[in-house]
């Protein structure tokens, strides 16, 4: 069991020294720059006005740079359990892709993804980094 | 295939004996109890668990025996663990307890035991002692080598609880997690009592939402590996991992029922999430639930496979249903005033239904029910509690709580459903999660 458990430890330490340097499969949270993030509320994936500006604005600059695609990367706070928060991230994901096919983009230019609440932009536990939190980022993957 | 992690370092196990158990003791101290009191508990059995006899030899550390057994039982939440500095009896004492000197303690029971060492195989006898009847009650003998005291510890503890509780307990078993490293979660394996902890995934990513195999052997679990949310199934043993999808679509919450070849998992790759039952080979087999608008997600199987529990916000917020296997019968069961209930698992013994509700204060709460949704309990009171897992005996639960450290740091925390005091199984410094308890040794 010892000699078990030591195959283990040591392999673990092995394969973290070996990939340092790695490439990442997973992006850095950062905010929207060209493309802003739109937000959402608690537990939802509607787009109120607000965010459909936003997306009328990142569907003009698309539209503008037709050989540019994008990812819609989903988010959620951190309230609520983990797997719940995936599926919800994806729905968030999904509402703003199709709201930007519904202003000309091609659906073949657009992927999404979804990090639920694993990636958060504010990491503090309060209202207003929850707020931030919730959102669909748009990831120009060329 | 692929290997998780790359060629072993066997030049490590040169090591031996000493750094493994090193390695056992620093996890022990890295783990140390603290009981957060959820409601009041019962009266606690005093119990005494001295160090053994050593008969004959040089046996190394043969009191890592007392020690995991007095751990696995403080953890069971029936025992108060007496303390060693309080003891008359001279440690290592062989022969029949000196009666006077236990009963003047308080203890109800004494757990003593003698070993002989010849050639480095050990000779174990352990005794459970009666004070008031001035008797063992329980008295079993092992053989071994040293690497196997630790799982003839919690051998010895679940019979102890066979005796002061009619049932056996849990110990003995393992839990997988999943824990942040940095910007990234991958999965680790410990024993129930926190010793043998290690890190099975490097993927560099998310991997979240472990589930044993029902043998002990694998888990499934989903990973970002590919840049995207697939399923894997990664061998502890071998330590490789086999790809089961391989898609943008959103897979999590994989659920395997016996040694069957298919499981349950929340699916989004038809465009909403749905909970399908599908095929080791990645492919779906049958949509079992899946409501247009509505997010499903966190499948769990009844213990007799009949039934499934499930998450829907078809109803709004999320709640949790229940449905048959085939998909038929759908039907909501959490009623406890909460707009917000998620992950449903069903209890071994099939009479309950553990869950987690938002509270009035906003906390997150484990609640449990008849899997008809009546007589619901709150089990917990403060932070957020998330994620729960019974023990294969359907006595405990795991989950994942904030309690100890505060917002957003979730530690692991084990807790009996009927007396339900918190006993902390990790530390919470990488914000432990998405427990996952694995079934008893085979």
């Amino acid at each position: 069991m010892i000699f078990a458990l030591l195959t283990f430890v040591g392999t673990g330490c092995a394969c973290r020294a070996k990939k340092v340097g790695g490439p990442d499969n997973i992006p850095v949270a950062e905010a929207g720059d060209v493309l802003r993030d739109v937000n959402f509320a608690f537990d939802s994936s509607q787009l109120d006005a607000t965010a459909r500006k936003i997306l009328a604005d990142n569907a003009s600059w698309l539209n503008a740079n037709p050989s540019k695609n994008v990812q819609v990367e989903g988010h959620c706070d951190e309230r609520g359990t983990n797997e719940y928060n995936m599926a919800l991230g994806a729905r968030r994901a999904k509402a703003a892709a199709d709201y930007l096919v519904s202003l000309g983009v091609a659906a073949s230019r657009i992927s999404t993804v979804s990090y639920g609440e694993e990636m958060p932009l504010d990491p503090r536990h309060n209202e207003e980094a929850w707020a931030r939190n919730r959102r669909a980022h748009f990831r120009i993957l060329n | 295939m692929e290997n998780l992690n790359k060629k072993p370092l066997s030049y490590l196990a040169l090591f031996g004996i000493a750094l493994g158990l090193f390695v056992i003791f620093s996890q022990l101290a890295a783990y140390a109890q603290t009981d957060l009191y959820v409601r009041g508990a019962g009266r606690l059995i005093p119990i005494a668990i001295p160090e053994l006899c050593l008969r004959s030899g040089v046996a190394g550390d043969i009191n890592q025996i007392p020690q995991a057994i007095s751990r696995d039982l403080d953890l069971s939440g029936y025992f108060q663990i007496q303390n060693p500095a309080s003891f008359i009896e001279r440690p290592g004492h062989c022969g029949e307890p000196v009666w006077s000197d236990w009963s003047v303690l308080g203890s109800d029971g004494v757990v003593r035991g003698e070993v002989d060492v010849v050639s480095g195989q050990l000779n174990i006898k352990l005794y459970l002692y009666d004070i008031a009847k001035q008797r063992a009650v329980l008295g079993k003998e092992y053989s071994g080598d040293l690497s196997q005291v630790r799982k003839i510890a919690h051998k010895f503890a679940n019979e102890i609880m066979r005796i002061y509780t009619g049932e056996s307990g849990p110990f003995g078993t393992r839990v997988a997690y999943s824990s942040r490293l940095g910007r990234f979660k991958e999965l680790f394996v410990m024993d129930l009592d926190g010793a043998n902890n290690y890190q099975l995934t490097n993927d560099l990513g998310l991997a979240i939402s472990p589930s044993w195999l029902p043998d002990g052997s694998s888990l499934i679990y989903t990973s970002y590996r590919r840049r995207q949310p697939d399923l894997f199934i990664a061998n502890l043993g071998t330590k490789r991992a086999v790809q089961i999808t391989n898609s943008p679509a959103l897979e999590i919450g994989a659920r395997f029922f016996n040694q069957s070849d298919s499981f349950l998992v929340a699916s989004d790759h038809g465009g909403e999430s749905a909970i399908y039952l599908m095929g080791r080979d990645g492919r779906p087999i049958k949509k079992l639930a899946g409501v247009k608008g509505s997010i499903e997600t966190s499948p769990a199987w009844s213990p007799d496979g009949s039934k499934i529990a499930f998450c829907s916000s078809r109803g709004g917020g999320p709640q949790i249903y229940i449905m048959n296997s085939d998909g038929s019968d759908q039907r909501r069961i959490s009623y406890v005033s909460s707009p917000y209930c998620t992950s449903p698992r069903w209890s071994p013994k099939g009479d309950k239904i553990a869950f987690v509700c938002r509270g009035m204060g906003g906390g997150f709460q484990l609640f449990v029910s008849s899997p008809d949704g009546s007589s619901p309990q709150q089990l917990t009171a403060s932070g957020d509690n998330e994620d729960p897992t019974w023990s294969p005996e359907g006595r405990y639960l795991i989950f994942a709580t904030t309690a100890s450290r505060g917002a957003g740091n979730f530690a692991l925390a084990m807790a009996r459903v009927d007396n339900p005091v918190m006993k902390l199984l990790t530390n919470g410094r990488n914000s432990e999660t998405q427990p996952d308890w694995g079934p008893l040794p085979q």
